[in-house]
């Protein structure tokens, strides 16, 4: 036996064999289903920030850190040597003289870790070929480009010892 | 028939309502002759590989683990320890590659013979969902391998999701679970491999069926399906056309199995986040964004390849504005032929470059 559909469709307001609704019938019904779109849609938003901010990792505290690094003498006048820094980051220090230069060696381009390259005479980037001074200045590809040196560690001597300071993500 | 068997029939039809004749009209609709010939039957193989896929892919992850310190591991003992682990990764990694293959050139065999033009603007649509989804299996499944290439593709991908502008830096660290490639970034890339992929694949594979089925197979005519009688331009989907995919099944499962043996899938050093290799490339389904990348530069490229993706998502509704103004033109045939010369130079071009 097939269902009698007539209460419902009355309701949406749309009955064909009688006579046409009232608007006012019509209005209701209009708003009716309009409300219930309306907050099922702001019930589907709701749940998708819900998820969101659920899936979106949550914003860390971070520090600076002043940490130690090496004894003056482990570093003379010309000298270079890379350090691994806690959190898994690696600084590359270098004696210029007169002063210590303390270099990330991320690449400012997309992240990969930039290697001194003696041929090419300075640190060379294996992901798109960007090369940096020993300073650190972009001289060639993406970096040049887009003009991003490679990032500096504030140095600090204290007595004989040489320390630097770090973000520390916590 | 005896009396048991109509018995059991009748149980099971009064549990199953199921009308078995309905469904043999229903199967038997008749498909143009045109879709005899191999490049047609390209839709229907990355749903042929899909199910390898599901199938390898469930018996990999009995052993697989998804985290930093084991995954390289997992995949070592997988591929060395595990009686035809190797093989199974073989076939896994030879029908991914297979699988992108066979969508493109179905791709471009939907778009150079116009068959995304109206009434199927939407499945041309769902189909580019599903060559998206079909590279992000790509992408994700070769960076659970948690080796110095694959590690060091995640890092760069990542880094590059930073340069959409607005979006980036949230959708950085949406993806990566953190502000670096972390712990937690390979459990997400695993979670999207093998839970959130194959659920947007399995949808968007039926709905895109669904429509082909509503429309029907675009109509097409070979000059020498033309001279045939008019009774004679179709043949029927079942048995017929089901051969022909049969068929095609079983000589690319032969074809895999054969490259899986030949070819095993091979593992590179594990990853170190201390040091980036010395060469460094993705797969070579991405040669030609990263050969773009090194063109044009980070924003630059990102915006175009957004842009490019962009335009061949709407690109039946242009084609249908070109057309519109320039009855008879064949522009849209230049610009496809453009593009996949422009692709394939790219990929080429990295290919053969060091760096």
């Amino acid at each position: 036996m097939s269902p009698n559909w007539t209460a419902t469709s009355s309701l949406l307001g749309a009955s064909p064999d009688e006579h046409p609704p009232p608007p006012r019938r019509v209005f209701l019904s209009r708003l009716v289903s309009l409300t219930t779109l309306a907050a099922l849609g702001a019930s589907a938003l709701a749940g998708a920030r819900l998820v969101l901010r659920y899936l979106y990792p949550r914003q860390g505290l971070s520090r600076r850190r002043r940490i130690f690094l090496a004894p003056r003498s482990e570093l003379p006048p010309g000298a270079t040597r890379s350090y691994t820094l806690p959190g898994g980051q690696s600084a590359i220090v270098r004696n210029t003289g007169t002063a210590w230069v303390a270099l990330s060696d991320v690449c400012p381009h997309l992240g990969c870790k930039v290697r001194w390259d003696e041929a090419a005479g300075g640190f060379l980037c294996p992901c798109h070929a960007g090369l940096f001074s020993k300073e650190g200045k972009a001289l060639r590809g993406p970096p040049a480009d887009e003009g991003k040196d490679l990032r500096r560690y504030p140095v600090e001597t204290i007595g004989d010892n040489i320390f630097i300071e770090i973000e520390e993500h916590l | 028939m005896s009396s048991g068997t109509a018995g059991r029939k009748g149980w099971l039809s009064e549990r199953v309502p199921l009308d078995l004749e309905a469904l043999k009209v229903y199967s038997n609709e008749p498909v143009p002759n045109h879709l005899a010939r191999w490049w047609w039957c390209l839709g229907g193989t990355p749903a042929l590989l899909f199910v390898v896929q599901v199938v390898t892919g469930i018996l990999l992850t009995f052993y697989y683990v998804p985290s930093p310190a084991s995954a390289y591991e997992s995949v070592r003992r997988i591929t060395h320890d595990i009686p035809y682990g190797w093989y199974l990764r073989s076939l896994h990694r030879w029908s991914s590659h297979f699988m992108i293959v066979a969508v493109w050139l179905h791709m471009m065999r939907v778009f150079f013979t116009g068959a995304y033009r109206r009434p199927r603007e939407l499945n041309w649509m769902i189909g580019m969902g599903l060559l998206g989804v079909t590279l992000l299996f790509g992408f994700t499944g070769y960076s659970l391998l948690y080796e110095q290439i694959s590690y060091w593709g995640i890092t760069v991908a990542t880094n590059l999701t930073e340069a959409v502008p607005w979006l980036g830096t949230h959708l950085a660290r949406l993806l990566r679970g953190g502000d670096a490639v972390g712990d937690h970034t390979l459990t997400r890339f695993f979670i999207f491999h093998i839970g959130v992929l194959p659920t947007a694949i399995t949808i968007l594979l039926a709905l895109h069926i669904l429509l082909v089925r509503l429309h029907g197979v675009t109509p097409f005519e070979f000059a020498r399906d033309r001279a045939r009688p008019q009774g004679h331009k179709t043949y029927p989907f079942y048995p017929d056309h089901v051969l022909i995919e049969v068929i095609m099944g079983i000589g690319l499962v032969i074809l895999l199995s054969c490259l899986a043996i030949l070819f095993p899938a091979g593992l590179g050093e594990p990853a170190n986040p201390l040091r980036t290799p010395a060469h460094i490339k993705p797969e070579w389904y991405f040669f030609w964004t990263f050969r773009w990348l090194k063109l044009v530069g980070l924003t630059a490229s990102v915006l175009s390849i957004g842009a490019v993706a962009l335009l061949a998502f709407v690109w039946p509704f242009v084609d249908a504005w070109i057309r519109r103004r320039r009855p008879g033109s064949e522009l849209s045939v230049w610009i496809g032929a453009s593009a996949v010369l422009c692709l394939l130079g790219l990929t080429v071009w990295e290919a053969l470059a060091a760096h």
